[in-house]
């Protein structure tokens, strides 16, 4: 009776200075987060009900929901949203795709592979506005190398306006995002394929196992915590992301690229109306709760096949 | 293992320790220090000039004069963070797009009486004056001042067996002349971006049309008040369409940018375009192609006037400096003869400052003709006119359509930002 | 004979692969070296092409002497070491207990909050992160970026490391506190050991956010000793007209310090450190 008493308080005991640990561990993490971002994100919830004008500093009080019946009747909303999932989609399919396939290609033992990688990993390297102004020079029609090459190869009779062209310009957008964005995929799945032990590989592969039964048996199941959380913090990312868009096309031509961010900036920078621009990213936020019940379902089944 | 922990805190430790160290924070201001932001372009004569001129001014007056070098559109966002942070600087390079903003925010130092007393007040235009004013207060002091011109290449047109238009309908009568006999197109437009509303408006002024005209306490777009000011809205817009369809106007222009259109007709791709005189230095990068360059007046409507854009950017202070005096003092040497001599010969608003280039003096003599946006919070209105021609030109809207439109937007982005006239 | 074929058909597939990879890749980045050694007078060409007829260093040297270059270089190096040391330090300890302890409430709302925090548009952040720093007193300080860079990376850096501590078993953990190890102690010795390659991946992920991030570079700082090397760069592009050479030239100089770091972290990618540790 004692002894089993013991063990009970032992387990108790345990039990307290495991929760001590998970919270002073999650300490600095939350004093961060708190101290910085707990300011903006309330008072952007805050701005999105009231009337804050930067222009018009007698302007304010409460606003109910006068900010968000603006945002949503507001005649480029539709598209914006449509655009917004669009790019989104497109981009992180693309970047998960050329991460995973080239994350597959450098982990084959092939000679020079430290070079290989590293090369890889430039896209990611160059700093977006660069990048976005680096790609807008070379996809131009009049004197952009692309076309240049394409009409010279005999692609192509007259050059592309990539990026003034309404039906090329969002998959020209997602195609540079792509480009610049999928080395982390290949980082983060390079990280998880060395947990892969090699004999596992082998004995797969002279169990007679087709190349694509051993990626989907022995490969692929480690990669899924991996996959899962860069996917969907990338969903969330491209979601937010305004720095390419708007060094490229400015949600241009005629509104074919705008996205919800670009509108965001628009309403702050341009009308100077933060309550505006704050119901909008309410909104965005809302929708990335739902994003992140999803994700935390998915997690919650992983963690428990993983740790138990 | 452990021995790469240590390496990480050991680094993080030091470069904690180094940043703390080596930055200079926001120590006791001395009392005589001006922070400074200007928006040059580094290594560029301007630059090296006003340097010069700071060393100068520093050791006339005693104040020291702290300098850092941005871009415009970083210094719009860093006046947005430091009003409402409370921590601006005492003198700032601006924009005359920024005039209406700023002001309203209410971060612009009240320059009437510094200006009234200017010694060279008297050389300087009403128009420019009226640019960086403000609900009838001065607000900066004009530092770089420039109009547009026609630019024409004269070996392309001469090929063409074209002379330069003067009207728009000459304009549209080079047709595909020039781009059948050179394999260039004859006409620039911009049809999107910071440039087009710009061109737009000058168009509109040779049509007589303002943006929006002052009227009882504010401004109102009166278009639609009048049946015949629409209709040249319409043919402003009509201008456009026909330039574009005759095969004068290349068919990517609808979406080219001031970055387009300046390369296209610096490498020769547009025989000729209405820009500004910083193209004088392609003239070094590209001397193949930039060795024929005439000026000439902006082609206006034949029933119409001369106008172009006078672009008069404002020298602010802001209303927080601790040192207003030396702010104003700093700010009024900038547009000093002197100064304007040395740094801006070929950009002043100053009537006698202009060096011998065609560059500089063939552009000067179109200044009296020059036309500036209505001193109102534009960003708004400049959108609706980037949108006006992206309807016209993209969506194949009429004209008529299109200028009724536009005259509503403008006046709904004037009443956003408090600016439309309510009686 | 079979095999040997197929192993070499399979080789050579590779190679073709791995080279259109790395054309994908470098294409732009080319272009950029190649647009560096221009001098000014071929740079704006109207027909663009790959061959210079008289390369020339001259704005590689123009922006490292007249523009002060150096500085921002050291400036970003201290910043961006300084944002992923910290970050790994604290993501280290989070990302465990979002690992093992994942059941908590108090992990999901974490989790949650983290997420959120990912959410905010930069111009929404602009302002009141302003007004924070300058309450702070650390505006205009490499501090003030340090921590901004750190907080903004903490989220994903936590989720990564969650998911590598996810793929080591608890086993591990059970073993070494059997011998006696505090948790810790055990994260110390015998977890972390393990992880070395998330650990690189995420700490350079750090480093390179903090190295390329742009607006709060010159927001936070208005002076030019305390400049990041990013907003720097974009001022080459001027009001009418952009210097393309020094602009690609600047470009180069700040990507290729890291692509050498990468160059020599990427071993600790190499299976070999790995295999045999997480059996038994």
């Amino acid at each position: 009776m004692a002894a089993g008493r013991e063990v009970r308080a032992g387990a108790v005991s345990r039990r307290r200075s495991d929760t001590r640990f998970a919270w002073s561990a999650m300490a600095p993490a939350w004093v961060f987060l708190v101290a910085l971002i707990g300011y903006p994100l309330v008072l952007v919830v805050l701005d999105a009900f009231s009337h804050v004008n930067l222009i018009k500093p007698t302007v304010g009080g409460f606003a109910g929901l006068d900010n968000f019946a603006q945002v949503v009747s507001d005649p480029h909303f539709p598209a914006a949203v449509g655009h917004t999932l669009v790019w989104t989609v497109g981009s992180v399919v693309g970047e998960y795709a050329v991460g995973l396939g080239s994350a597959l290609l450098l982990n084959r033992p092939v000679r020079g592979r430290g070079a290989f990688r590293a090369l890889t990993f430039i896209p990611w390297l160059v700093p977006i506005i660069v990048a976005g102004m680096t790609w807008s020079w070379m996809l131009n029609p009049d004197f952009g190398i692309v076309n240049s090459l394409l009409v010279k190869g005999g692609l192509v009779d007259r050059p592309i306006n990539f990026l003034g062209d309404a039906t090329w310009a969002m998959p020209t957008v997602i195609f540079v995002n792509v480009w610049r964005s999928f080395p982390f995929y290949t980082i983060s799945f390079l990280a998880a394929l060395q947990a892969v032990p090699e004999e596992l590989y082998e004995a797969a592969q002279i169990d007679g196992a087709s190349p694509w039964r051993r990626f989907r048996y022995v490969t692929f199941p480690d990669l899924r915590s991996v996959s899962l959380i860069i996917v969907f913090i990338h969903v969330i990312w491209t979601s937010v992301n305004f720095d390419f868009i708007w060094v490229m096309t400015q949600g241009g031509p005629n509104y074919a690229t705008i996205t919800l961010p670009i509108l965001i900036y628009r309403y702050a920078m341009q009308q100077f109306d933060v309550g505006m621009a704050s119901a909008l990213s309410t909104l965005m936020l809302i929708g990335t709760s739902l994003v992140f019940v999803v994700y935390y379902r998915y997690r919650r089944k992983l963690s428990e096949e993983i740790v138990g | 293992m452990k021995k790469f922990l240590r390496v990480v805190a050991g680094l993080a430790a030091t470069s904690l320790l180094v940043a703390g160290c080596s930055s200079s924070t926001g120590a006791a201001k001395q009392t005589k220090t001006l922070e400074l932001w200007t928006a040059w372009t580094e290594g560029a004569d301007t630059a090296n000039a006003s340097t010069t001129m700071i060393k100068k001014f520093e050791q006339d007056t005693g104040y020291t004069v702290n300098q850092t070098n941005f871009t415009y559109d970083m210094l719009h966002e860093k006046l947005i963070a430091s009003a409402a942070g409370k921590n601006l600087p005492d003198v700032v390079w601006g924009l005359p797009e920024y005039v209406g903003e700023f002001a309203k925010m209410g971060i612009l130092a009240d320059l009437t009486s510094a200006w009234s007393s200017w010694s060279d007040a008297s050389k300087v235009s009403d128009s420019v004056k009226q640019a960086m004013s403000f609900d009838g207060k001065v607000v900066g002091f004009p530092y770089e001042t420039t109009v547009r011109a026609y630019l024409v290449h004269d070996n392309l047109l001469s090929k063409a067996g074209v002379t330069a238009p003067t009207t728009w309908d000459g304009v549209v009568a080079m047709g595909s002349k020039v781009q059948d006999a050179t394999g260039v197109s004859a006409y620039g437009v911009a049809g999107t971006g910071v440039r087009s509303p710009q061109e737009l408006m000058v168009y509109l002024a040779q049509e007589g049309l303002a943006v929006a005209d002052k009227t009882g306490n504010g401004y109102k777009n009166t278009w639609k008040d009048d049946p015949a000011k629409l209709k040249k809205a319409a043919e402003v817009f009509q201008f456009y369409v026909d330039a574009l369809k005759s095969g004068a106007v290349s068919s990517n222009s609808p979406t080219y940018g001031w970055e387009q259109t300046d390369e296209n007709f610096a490498t020769g791709l547009t025989a000729t375009y209405v820009t500004g005189n910083w193209l004088a230095e392609r003239e070094t990068t590209n001397k193949d192609t930039m060795s024929d360059i005439s000026v000439h007046p902006i082609p206006y409507p034949s029933d119409g006037h001369p106008a172009t854009y006078l672009e008069s950017k404002p020298m602010f202070v802001m209303a927080t400096s601790k040192n207003l005096d030396g702010a104003t003092k700093l700010s009024e040497a900038f547009a000093s003869t002197e100064w304007q001599k040395a740094a801006f010969p070929d950009r002043s608003a100053l009537k006698d400052v202009s060096t011998d280039s065609k560059w500089s003096k063939d552009f000067h003599a179109l200044m009296d003709t020059g036309v500036t946006f209505p001193p109102v919070t534009l960003s708004g209105v400049t959108q609706g006119m980037i949108d006006a021609l992206a309807r016209v030109l993209q969506q194949h809207e009429t004209p008529e359509a299109t200028a009724g439109w536009l005259s509503d937007q403008i006046n709904a982005s004037l009443e956003k930002s408090g600016d439309l006239a309510t009686s | 004979m079979k095999i040997r074929t197929y192993r070499r058909v399979t080789h050579a597939v590779i190679y073709v692969l791995l080279a259109i990879l790395v054309v994908y890749c470098l294409f732009p980045f080319a272009w950029m070296v190649i647009s560096s050694l221009k001098p000014i007078d071929e740079i704006r060409m109207r027909v663009p092409t790959f061959t210079i007829h008289r390369p020339t260093l001259d704005n590689f040297v123009n922006v490292l002497v007249e523009h002060n270059f150096t500085t921002y270089i050291r400036n970003s190096l201290v910043v961006s070491l300084a944002a992923c040391a910290l970050s790994l330090a604290i993501s280290l300890l989070s990302g465990y207990v979002f690992s093992r302890f994942y059941r908590r409430r108090a992990v999901k709302y974490t989790n949650f909050f983290m997420l959120v925090s990912q959410m905010i548009p930069g111009v929404l952040l602009l302002v009141p992160l302003y007004i924070t720093m300058r309450k702070l007193g650390i505006l205009e300080s490499k501090i003030s970026l340090i921590l901004a860079y750190t907080t903004f990376v903490i989220p994903l850096c936590t989720f990564m490391l969650s998911s590598a501590y996810d793929s080591i078993p608890a086993s591990l953990e059970e073993a070494a506190v059997l011998d006696g190890c505090g948790r810790l102690e055990t994260l110390r010795r015998v977890i972390l050991p393990i992880m070395v390659p998330s650990i690189v991946s995420v700490g350079l992920y750090a480093f390179i956010n903090a190295w390329n991030e742009f607006m709060f570079g010159y927001v936070f700082i208005s002076q030019d000793a305390n400049r990041t090397i990013t907003p720097a760069i974009m001022l080459f592009k001027g009001a009418n007209s952009i210097n393309w050479g020094g602009l690609m030239a600047a470009s180069v100089i700040a990507v290729l310090p890291v692509a050498l770091i990468f160059l020599f972290l990427q071993r600790y990618f190499m299976s070999g450190l790995m295999s045999g540790a997480v059996k038994g």
